[in-house]
């Protein structure tokens, strides 16, 4: 009897972990490929308060919160490069965010443009709807008398993950299909 | 009496599917089957294990978010019996195999892709092969004969079910009661069958279900489309109630006197419109990069005042689907920050007249 349990519990066990998976209709699909580039817009305008040196600390923290809620989660890393070396370094976002409050200029500006899909959200292997946006940096960096001591271009690859997220707002708790930013990839600086 | 509950089963079938989504399953499971003595000295028996499957029908009664009730039909194989204790001390063994097909009323509870379900109906069973063995292998296949050719009884059950695919997996812990004595008055006293068992199986389920889904949706984007409607005629009415000249300004007062002193619906929904309006206007305001950090601020705390509090719920939509969830106050600094225009679609309110969840949608 034992054994015919342990057998049906065995059994079971691959449907269970195989319950998480999505089956988006493509209305969907496209409904959440929109909010990935309203969140990657949304990213993009957050960097540009984080880096502002006018905005004050309190908008600034206020950004951040924002820009973590944009992630599946604060382990996902951002590649960054420099005309002035070959190494792509990387850090964690929360890390990235907090750095670009403090970088060493009088003023910075970062846009991003031409912000765009490389890869159209498909389901993967494992359940998960996955996809790539692309978009260019134009990164600037001025000295105390305005004038420009540092710019580059960037092409940077975005993940795109949606996945069942359970959402905590206050004591409640939503669990719905959702889709969140991943890691940032350096694709190449000039 | 077959045919009749057969023909009685597929016209109820056919009523119940127009009403709503219905589902085909598969069960399997094993369970410890044994009888219990009525009006007898108890037998003196322990349970013997038996396996079970079945194919079954469901038609959905009425489905909520939160609640499903279904008609169940279910075809299966049941194995059933005893072990006991002969005069001799040796162990005989009662084996009987049932094709049994029960009815039961199933409620699904939850909204979340984990549910409870509840089972309680009745069952009909019969006996297609039966045994008695003993311990010493020797085994009589004759035994059918000695036995009731019907049983009737009521089952329980109670379990959890996974949304899969287009269906569940579910497992169910079952309780079948058996009322009439299998084996008559062959032996001493009056024994039923009681065969509690576990199982487990799939749903797919079809039809109405995700028509509703469908049609919610559709109505998300019907209330987009209304709000976009109501954005104008915000213009309009602000180009109305602002007249430059007497003769608008006729129009304006007759205007109001058109929409003022309906009755009690009308100008709760006069109101409410309003609500809607006003607090549009606020997300407007403080999402506009051209409005002074003050006047954002002063929407924002007017906006927050008109909710339960600062987790007060905003569901984020595309085109009717739910992306996102926002509470009110981090929703209010995203649309500061990023300078997005977002509308409200529809709105849940407290006994106290404070918002507890909306629903917005972007419009730029």
């Amino acid at each position: 009897m034992n054994k015919a349990v342990s057998t049906l519990m065995l059994l079971m066990l691959p449907a269970l972990l195989h319950a998480q998976q999505l089956n988006l209709e493509e209305y969907e699909v496209k409904a959440f490929a929109e909010m990935a580039l309203e969140k990657v817009n949304a990213l993009s305008n957050n960097l540009t308060i984080l880096c502002d040196k006018t905005e004050t600390a309190e908008k600034k923290e206020a950004t951040m919160m924002l820009a973590l809620k944009l992630f599946i989660d604060d382990r996902q890393t951002v590649e960054t490069s420099s005309l002035n070396s070959d190494e792509v370094k990387y850090e964690r976002i929360g890390v990235y965010l907090n750095r670009l409050r403090t970088l060493p200029y009088k003023q910075v500006t970062v846009k991003w443009y031409d912000v765009q899909y490389v890869s159209k959200l498909k389901k993967g292997t494992d359940g998960k709807y996955y996809a790539t946006i692309t978009v260019f940096q134009e990164f600037t960096g001025f000295g105390p008398e305005g004038q420009i001591l540092y710019r580059d271009h960037t092409q940077k690859n975005i993940d795109i993950v949606v996945d069942m997220q359970t959402t905590r707002i206050g004591d409640k708790e939503f669990e719905s299909p959702t889709v969140k930013l991943g890691s940032i990839k350096v694709i190449q600086t000039k | 009496m077959m045919r009749i509950v057969v023909i009685g089963i597929l016209v109820l079938s056919s009523h119940l599917t127009a009403e709503g989504q219905i589902g085909v399953g598969v069960r399997t499971g094993v369970g410890l089957t044994t009888m219990t003595a009525v009006k007898s000295e108890p037998l003196k028996v322990v349970a013997k294990p038996g396996a079970s499957v079945g194919l079954f029908g469901e038609f959905g009664l009425i489905s909520t978010e939160a609640l499903s009730v279904m008609f169940v039909t279910e075809v299966g194989f049941e194995q059933k019996g005893f072990r006991y204790k002969d005069a001799d001390g040796d162990w005989v063994s009662f084996g009987v195999d049932y094709i049994q097909m029960p009815l039961v009323v199933k409620l699904a509870i939850g909204k979340k892709r984990l549910r409870g379900t509840l089972e309680i109906g009745a069952f009909a069973a019969t006996p297609i092969n039966a045994f008695a063995r003993n311990s010493y292998g020797e085994k009589d296949r004759g035994t059918l004969k000695n036995l009731t050719r019907y049983d009737v009884g009521a089952i329980l059950s109670g379990g959890l079910e996974f949304k899969l695919g287009p269906g569940a997996l579910f497992t169910t812990i079952r309780l079948a009661q058996g009322f009439v004595d299998p084996y008559g008055k062959k032996l001493d006293g009056y024994q039923v069958n009681i065969a509690p068992s576990i199982s487990l199986g799939y749903v797919a389920r079809f039809g109405k279900g995700k028509a509703v889904e469908t049609a919610q949706r559709e109505v998300t984007a019907v209330q987009e489309e209304i709000a976009e409607v109501v954005k104008t005629a915000e213009a309009i009415s602000e180009a109305v109630l602002e007249p430059e000249s007497q003769s608008e300004q006729t129009n304006a007062q007759e205007l109001k006197v058109v929409s003022g002193p309906g009755n009690a619906q009308a100008a709760a929904a006069t109101s409410d419109f309003g609500a809607l309006i006003q607090l549009n206007k606020r997300f407007d305001a403080i999402a506009d990069p051209e409005v002074d950090t003050t006047t954002r601020t002063v929407n924002a705390t007017e906006v927050l005042n008109q909710f339960i509090g600062p987790d007060a719920v905003v569901i984020l939509l595309k085109s009717g689907v739910v992306v996102d969830y926002y509470s009110i106050s981090e929703f209010l600094r995203y649309i500061e920050l990023n300078h997005f225009k977002y509308k409200i679609t529809d709105r849940e309110v407290d006994a106290s007249g404070l918002m507890s969840q909306i629903r917005v949608h972007r419009i730029d």
